[in-house]
């Protein structure tokens, strides 16, 4: 298979998946050299409200940017077509505003407290132990803006490592106790992380420099 | 008259970047050279039609343009090395699949 390129439609050859197609969004570089991208899915749903963060492709087929996730390109199906370049910005507007990056970015004076939920959420910039995204449970740093964290049962989290492993260039992101690895984004329901993990997280809450240095690479690894 | 020019240009770059090591680096200096050669031949084309008092500001601009020039393709350059990394690393990969089969299960993808 030729690589796949940002903006190309493609479906998923995965039995039993939802999504009817994936846009992928992530940058030719990250596409033709990894062996994974990044992708937004989208749904046959002829019904839904167009919003900023379900951009439509046609009258059937919808987006989901809080759905956005690292596929491998092993599990991509049959090429579709290419994107018009507004659906593209239209699905980068979505991520980046599911993202929060603009407050990333240049955070507000004060935050305003986000609530109306009771019990547990994902929490952005705070880790979390992820049970089954591999044989043994990952750390993962909250990228999703916790707007939409409190509102869905899933999130979005980048997975981090230790830093016992040689230095690995610029796809990782330095943070304390480790690294976050740049585009390797999992989305997670809200069951598969363990609320009440046996040993603390070696990672702190990122802080705001981290979190700013986390949204300039996906900003530049996405296109964003 | 061209070369001339060319010459008292090149002269101009070589103090330039002697006496200003803050706007570009020595480390950087040698791998420049080749950008600004083409600047320079850039430069020299330029400086047909140009009087002395724009010499400095124009050669200044074109080797901005140079280190510029430069750094993007360095960039891009790191960049690629690192995905080259990153496609080496199965478990990373595997890891993803996995995690896109929860997904999967879990109806969200």
């Amino acid at each position: 298979m030729s690589q796949p390129q940002r903006g190309e439609i493609f479906g998923l050859a995965i039995d039993g998946a939802s999504a009817e197609v994936i846009l992928i969004l992530s940058e030719n570089d990250w596409n033709a050299f990894a062996r994974d991208c990044v992708v937004v899915p989208f749904y046959r749903d002829p019904s839904a409200r167009e919003s900023l963060i379900r951009p439509r492709l046609d009258d059937e087929l919808i987006g989901n940017c809080t759905r956005v996730t690292s596929l491998a390109q092993a599990d991509l199906g049959s090429f579709v077509s290419h994107a018009p370049t507004e659906l593209i910005h239209a699905v980068a507007d979505g991520v980046r505003a599911y993202f929060g990056l603009d407050d990333l970015l240049d955070p507000p004076r004060v935050c305003p407290p986000v609530g109306g939920r009771a019990g547990r959420w994902q929490r952005q910039a705070i880790v979390y132990k992820a049970l089954r995204i591999a044989p043994t449970p990952k750390w993962v740093a909250i990228v999703s803006e916790d707007p939409s964290n409190v509102a869905l049962e899933h999130a979005a989290g980048m997975r981090l490592t230790s830093n016992s492993k040689q230095r690995r260039s610029r796809w990782e992101i330095p943070v304390r106790g480790g690294c976050a690895i740049a585009n390797d984004l999992h989305l997670i329901p809200y069951s598969g992380f363990d609320e009440r993990p046996s040993n603390p997280p070696p990672f702190p809450r990122l802080n705001q420099t981290e979190m700013r240095e986390l949204a300039e690479r996906l900003i530049s690894t996405l296109e964003l | 008259m061209m070369h001339a020019a060319h010459h008292d240009l090149k002269h101009f770059l070589t103090q330039y970047l002697i006496y200003y090591p803050s706007f570009m680096p020595a480390r950087v200096y040698a791998n420049v050279t080749n950008l600004v050669e083409e600047a320079l031949a850039k430069a020299a084309d330029a400086l047909e039609l140009a009087d002395d008092a724009s010499l400095t500001s124009r050669s200044t601009a074109w080797i901005e343009y140079g280190y510029r020039r430069w750094l993007d393709e360095q960039g891009r350059e790191d960049r690629i090395r690192a995905y080259q990394e990153l496609a080496q690393d199965e478990e990373r990969l595997q890891i993803i699949q996995r995690s896109t089969r929860e997904a999967v299960a879990a109806g969200l993808l």
